[in-house]
């Protein structure tokens, strides 16, 4: 079943003026790209800084507004503007960011932090619980929640940032870099986090990178993309093994690899 | 939590001290509303010009006034003009800058543009021109300083605002699902804080220093409300005969000033918990 | 040019964040340094660089061909800086001056030390450019950092590492802020150019499989330590510590595996 179905998504930015009377010049960050994303699987987009990996998830979102083109989740179309508008949205989905050191507040302990979807949602029952039970999830004691950000390791912190991203039980979890600023030794265990996820909940993910080691090892299916368009998307091990795009090929050439 | 920063402000001797005088201030501001050592607008030609005596503490001026009991009443005045004008320049500042920073696009160039004009407005000779005209009041020095401080704290803090909101954390609180008005109270105005409590603490200080300023020109506030600004002015002809009594509402105006500066200063340190947590690690 | 550090200890205050550490770089090679974030890595290559920030307090002996560069003053350590040692850092918009133009950045070493006169800075500056495989290198040079892309902005960087043909270069993360494609290419000229050059190399990374791209030796860090040195083939196939063992397990876990029969 499709979750989530984008047609036509571009995306202008408009610059700042160059010149003092003349018009904004204009930088296309999606240049009509479609999207499906099946409920349950864990799709990669991958694609170098500016390729609009991005832009297009928050689009996905619904935090950013298409200059053109459709998003729709659940067959519900996605309609970004007030809070109380995509607060359904909000329900199905969290969001875990790359940099956990800027993703969270540094003036809130861990555990108002987590309980943030709660009350911004208004979910009932008993947050302090449900706070504790998230911690439990991605593998920290309970106790962490009335610690500061800066008290944590980066790993301590991203596992945060995930529990805070599925604390309200969303469908769909997005995870933007997730992995790029944490050490490798961390890298694995968020990794292994990740997938037991998949496996307890039936999540769907979307992960945006452009780190092949993740791709390769959690996504069932991949899309590339170049310059706000997708040039190529498959199976994760039947397009690892043979790319078709001149792009593609040029990534998995370049990407570094153990000897 | 709010037990804490109170504890950590305390802990601070600048913040000690910046709360015991403003403590000590307010206080002197209240119990003058019922009692004064003396009446303080009581002339006496018989004690001018006293040094310090058992009866006048701080000595009696040209018309035999108690200056401790002036300064004391004095003290409510200081009060009243730094705390509105904290306020208003407060709600001035924090609505500009955040309309300024995160408002509608089109609202954002104008409203940079009114920031930078209302700066250029001169507005204590504003306000001197109006107490020409109305008559000295502390309504106009309280508008005056209060917007034109408020201007200069939504110029400073409109691109700290825009910083903050441009985090990771502002994202994941959208992506949450927190309105706008929430996550300008929950994430935006407390990472602001530092900036906005040090200018809100200026802005004090300087409402202390415009009232006396403008009052000593006998622009601030009208004769039948006890000033330090005033009783400067009434003090200053005779300065070289008697010097000691200068040295009253002078100092009185010194340490309020610091002790607001001061106090901002330890409240900034002690409402971030990166500063108060490293503190208590090193002690441990 | 031949780097031996010997029971180097930099300490904050009472916090021990390297610990007697020994190592040496014979002239010619190729050293990685690898360890996770808060390892003592970076405060390392500062170290020899004489760059660490003033609370922290480093004792033992860097010796630079034999000549010992800690505590040497600042007069002669910036003579040997630029000269005879060259850096590269992990950022290279903020180690580029932004109001200066990439021909002035490429030749100041060379200005720095009076190697050349500002008509020769210039031709060295195009000679540099040329080096690096800047673009068009006769624009290059007039263009400012922000004009160019990250990876030019840190071929910049190793281009003014290099000017004064140094001895010894020093590169901080040199291709983690850069995209995958564009590290295979700074990576590979940081192959082709130290080669060229013979200049020694110590080359500082979280990334084991960036490392063994450019190194043939690597040093392993833990919490300050040194935990195990060898050759990078050698460590990974054998980790012989089991910090070392856990930090090749965790990257053969993460990183990509081309598929068997693939070229």
């Amino acid at each position: 079943m499709t979750l989530i179905e984008a047609r036509g998504l571009v995306r202008d930015h408009r610059m700042p003026r160059t010149a003092l009377l003349g018009p904004r010049p204009v930088r296309h960050a999606l240049r009509g790209v479609d999207l499906d994303v099946v409920e349950g699987e864990t799709l990669a987009i991958i694609g170098e800084s500016g390729s609009g990996k991005s832009t297009l998830v928050r689009l996905l979102l619904g935090l950013d507004a298409p200059t053109a083109g459709t998003v729709r989740f659940d067959g519900r179309p996605v309609e970004p503007g007030s809070a109380a508008g995509t607060r359904w949205l909000r329900r199905a989905t969290g969001v875990v960011l790359q940099d956990p050191s800027s993703s969270l507040d540094p003036r809130m302990t861990v555990g108002r932090t987590i309980a943030e979807p709660l009350r911004a949602q208004g979910v009932d029952g008993d947050h302090r619980a449900l706070v504790a039970a998230g911690l439990r999830d991605v593998g920290l004691d309970p106790a962490f929640a009335a610690r500061y950000p800066h008290e944590l390791s980066g790993g301590q912190r991203q596992r945060v940032a995930i529990a805070r991203a599925i604390v309200h039980g969303p469908r769909l979890l997005v995870g933007d870099e997730p992995l790029s600023a944490l050490d490798v030794t961390v890298r694995a265990q968020v990794l292994e986090l990740l997938r037991r996820l998949r496996a307890d909940r039936g999540l769907t993910i979307v992960l945006v990178s452009h780190d092949l080691g993740l791709v390769q090892h959690v996504a069932d299916r991949v899309v590339v993309m170049q310059e706000g368009a997708i040039v190529e998307q498959g199976a994760t091990a039947a397009m690892l093994a043979a790319p078709q795009h001149p792009y593609t090929r040029a990534l998995l050439a370049a990407a570094p690899r153990l000897p | 939590m709010s037990a804490t920063w109170l504890r950590e402000l305390l802990r601070r001797p600048a913040g000690a001290f910046g709360a015991a005088v403003l403590v000590l201030l307010v206080l002197c501001a209240l119990v003058s509303l019922v009692w004064t050592p003396q009446d303080p607008f009581a002339t006496d030609p018989f004690h001018r010009w006293q040094g310090p005596t058992a009866a006048h503490p701080f000595g009696t001026d040209g018309t035999g006034r108690d200056i401790l009991s002036y300064v004391f009443a004095g003290t409510r005045t200081t009060v009243l003009v730094a705390v509105l004008s904290a306020a208003v320049a407060a709600v001035v500042g924090v609505v500009l800058a955040a309309l300024g920073a995160l408002g509608p696009r089109r609202l954002r160039e104008p409203l940079a543009v009114l920031i930078d004009v209302l700066i250029a407005f001169p507005v204590l000779l504003i306000a001197i021109m109006l107490s020409a005209v109305l008559g000295p009041s502390l309504g106009v020095v309280v508008i005056a300083t209060g917007i034109g401080f408020g201007v200069n704290i939504a110029r400073v803090s409109r691109g700290e605002i825009r910083r903050v909101a441009r985090t990771g954390y502002v994202l994941a609180a959208r992506a949450a699902g927190l309105g706008p008005v929430r996550t300008l109270t929950d994430h935006v105005l407390p990472n602001t804080a530092p900036v906005l409590i040090v200018q809100l603490s200026l802005s004090a200080a300087v409402a202390v220093l415009a009232e006396a300023g403008l009052s000593f020109l006998g622009y601030g506030a009208p004769p039948s409300t006890p000033s330090w600004g005033r009783l400067l002015n009434d003090l200053q002809d005779y300065v070289t005969l008697y010097p000691l009594t200068v040295i009253w509402p002078g100092l009185a105006i010194t340490v309020t000033v610091l002790a607001f500066n001061l106090f901002g200063d330890a409240l900034r340190e002690a409402t971030d918990p990166r500063l108060v947590r490293s503190r208590s690690e090193r002690t441990r | 040019m031949t780097l031996d550090v010997t029971e180097l200890t930099i300490r904050f205050g009472d916090r021990v964040v390297v610990d007697r550490l020994t190592f040496s770089v014979p002239d010619g090679a190729r050293l990685g340094i690898v360890g996770e974030s808060g390892s003592g890595k970076s405060l390392t290559t500062l170290a020899v660089l004489g760059l660490l920030p003033d609370r922290a307090e480093a004792t033992g002996s860097v010796r630079l061909d034999g000549e010992e560069l800690l505590g040497l003053p600042e007069r002669r350590l910036a003579r040997i800086r630029g000269r005879r040692i060259g850096a590269v850092f992990q950022d290279p918009l903020t180690s580029l001056d932004p109001l200066r133009t990439v021909g002035d950045q490429l030749a100041e070493p060379l200005r720095l030390h009076g190697l050349a006169s500002r008509r020769e800075a210039r031709a060295e500056a195009l000679r540099l450019a040329a080096l690096v495989r800047l673009p068009e290198p006769e624009q290059a040079v007039r263009l400012y950092p922000h004009q160019l892309s990250g990876g030019q902005r840190q071929r910049v960087g190793i281009g003014a590492a290099l000017a004064a043909s140094p001895g010894l270069l020093l590169a901080d993360e040199p291709t983690t802020a850069l995209d995958v494609t564009i590290q295979a290419e700074v990576l590979d000229l940081f192959d082709r150019l130290v080669a060229e050059t013979g200049a020694s190399l110590v080359f500082v990374t979280h990334d084991l499989a960036v490392l063994a791209r450019v190194c043939t030796d690597v040093l392993v860090l833990a919490d300050g330590r040194a935990v195990e040195t060898g050759s990078v083939e050698r460590l990974l196939a054998a980790p012989q510590h089991l910090v070392t063992a856990a930090l090749v397990a965790a990257a053969r876990a993460t990183s990509w595996t081309p598929a068997e029969g693939e070229a």
